[in-house]
């Protein structure tokens, strides 16, 4: 057997070249899935936004500006995406941080219990908020208790449901992340700073967020994409007093405005990618060696 | 513990906030589905069964059910098949562009759903496809794939690239050493990724918003259509067997390859 395999050696590896370049082929089906389920479309839509009469022209996009309404839309979607991510962010770096210093069995249970959210369509986590918030819901209840307020407030469909529900839905989002970057680097960095009398708090600051830096960043950039693109958590909480880009791009879509929804979506998706490039940029200065 | 000190005291503190503010929501929906008054309140005289008996008749949501069902079940077959394919390709190939195959099957994670949905559309428009099954189908393929992809990926990790030449030694054939020694390795990476990619086609909404039909109209937009009409509480009846239904799955992945490296991954 060994020395068949031998003499076959030359011919063996011939052979698994071959069985790498089949193995290889095996990319064929998705990539031609994706390019014509994802690729084209994105072009068609990049196409219907930039291409006027038989040549490229950014009219549209001067059209879309010219209106205050659509600037307005632009800047509360920018806004809304950055300060929900910020908020995420620093409120999901405690949780990703003791999750990844916990012991084993509460370790695993703190990440299926992260993951239930986490996992949890985002119409179920809207509605729970407008459960949470109704006037006889029992955040009025505890302001009337504590005698905040003489009677119900409305909460809901105002900018602090947006903000709160937001908060609640993306939040999961961002804890994950730190746990990832926590639970292979920086115990024994910790260890070493305790062991030299370091404060908690001093080795907290300049030991333990710096390490985590790229998991909160990580954190940062899901959740930013993920709100600038909500559609849900804006239409639930707060409707029309408050239009973002997602919601532009469905009413266009409504009103069978193909160039609109299209341009709607292109600045969309700008929006996004540039805030999670900027972020990651962010990041990388911050990680090159002082 | 260790010593903990006010540092340590502060941190779990906010982070048990912070889980609390995650899941205080989600328990509250499940105790409105049980309570018998129609108001959505907490349950105070009892408990009753009445919004999921009130579930029964509702035609339009079994509906949207089999639809979500249907779409998600084949959507996600399909995607761990050719999330498998791209994987395989990319860890045991040997071609140029592997790095570029990566970054097509994993962008559909990057890009907004919303933006996904409008380009479906008006790509289906342009060419003529109006089947709102075949445009669901297709869009939330393509949205599973990269789960797929990525718990392929971390699995796969694991194997040395030459465990297949010492099996080719042994005497198996190329596609025999795949078969036999490379796959049984995946299939728990294959069913966790299967889980993520099911639950992101059923419970997405942003690409059934645009090419859903009013016959064809997936479990999440018909309950956007409940909450915009201001339902009875058999929506928190729907809503909690949503939740039970993600626990359930997500306790599956972790039995298989533990959330913890799915989380590290």
């Amino acid at each position: 057997m060994t020395t068949a395999a031998m003499a076959l050696g030359g011919a063996g590896r011939r052979l698994d070249s071959f069985g790498r370049a089949a193995v290889s082929l095996f990319a064929v089906p998705p990539v031609v899935f994706l390019i014509f389920a994802f690729v084209v479309p994105l072009c068609v839509v990049l196409g219907a936004a930039v291409l006027d009469g038989g040549g490229v022209s950014v009219s549209r996009y001067t059209v879309f500006f010219a209106q205050e309404g659509n600037r307005t839309m632009v800047l509360n979607t920018f806004v809304y995406g950055v300060v929900t991510a910020l908020v995420c962010a620093a409120l999901g770096f405690p949780l990703g941080y003791v999750i990844a210093r916990a012991g084993r069995r509460m370790q695993v249970t703190l990440i299926v219990l992260t993951f239930l959210p986490l996992c949890t369509s985002i119409i179920v986590k809207a509605f729970a908020i407008t459960l949470i918030l109704k006037s006889n819901g029992p955040v009025n209840a505890l302001l009337l208790m504590m005698g905040v307020v003489d009677e119900p407030v409305r909460l809901i469909f105002t900018r602090t449901a947006l903000f709160i529900g937001s908060m609640n839905a993306f939040l999961p989002f961002a804890v994950l992340p730190v746990f990832a970057v926590l639970a292979e680097r920086g115990r024994d960095l910790e260890e070493a700073a305790a062991s030299l009398g370091c404060s908690p708090a001093f080795t907290l600051f300049h030991v333990v967020i710096p390490t985590a830096f790229p998991g909160i960043v990580a954190g940062f950039s899901i959740v930013a994409a993920q709100a600038i693109s909500a559609y849900v958590v804006p239409t639930l909480l707060i409707g029309d007093r408050f239009r973002v880009l997602a919601r532009g791009a469905y009413d266009a879509y409504v009103l069978n405005d193909r160039a609109g929804a299209a341009v709607a979506a292109t600045i969309l998706l700008a929006l996004s990618l540039g805030v999670v490039a900027c972020a990651n940029r962010l990041s990388r200065r911050a990680e090159r060696p002082v | 513990m260790k010593r903990k000190g006010l540092t340590g005291i502060v941190m779990t503190g906010l982070a048990a906030a912070a889980l609390l503010f995650m899941l205080a929501p989600l328990a509250l929906v499940v105790a409105v589905s049980l309570s018998p008054t129609i108001g959505f309140d907490l349950p105070k005289n009892g408990l009753s069964l009445r919004w999921y008996f009130a579930l029964g008749p509702l035609d339009d949501f079994w509906r949207a059910l089999g639809v979500s069902l249907r779409v998600a079940g084949i959507a996600t077959f399909s995607a761990v098949v050719l999330g498998t394919l791209a994987a395989l390709a990319i860890h045991f190939g040997r071609f140029r562009g592997s790095e570029a195959v990566r970054l097509l099957v994993l962008s559909p994670l990057m890009l907004p759903g919303i933006v996904k949905g409008i380009a479906l559309l008006q790509a289906a428009r342009l060419f003529g496809v109006m089947d709102s099954f075949t445009l669901l189908l297709i869009g939330h393929t393509v949205l599973a794939i990269p789960f797929v992809m990525r718990t392929l990926t971390a699995s796969l990790s694991g194997i040395d690239p030459a465990i297949v030449d010492a099996a080719r030694t042994l005497g198996f054939s190329y596609p025999g050493a795949m078969l036999r020694i490379v796959a049984p390795n995946l299939l728990p990476g294959m069913f966790t990724g299967a889980v993520f990619g099911f639950l992101s086609s059923f419970d997405n909404y942003s690409i059934s918003l645009f090419v859903a039909s009013v016959r064809v109209r997936p479990l999440p937009i018909q309950m956007i259509q409940y909450l915009d009409e201001g339902a009875d509480p058999s929506i928190a009846a729907i809503s909690t067997a949503l939740i039970v239904l993600t626990a359930i799955l997500l306790l599956l992945a972790d039995r298989a390859v533990g959330l913890k490296r799915v989380a590290a991954g």
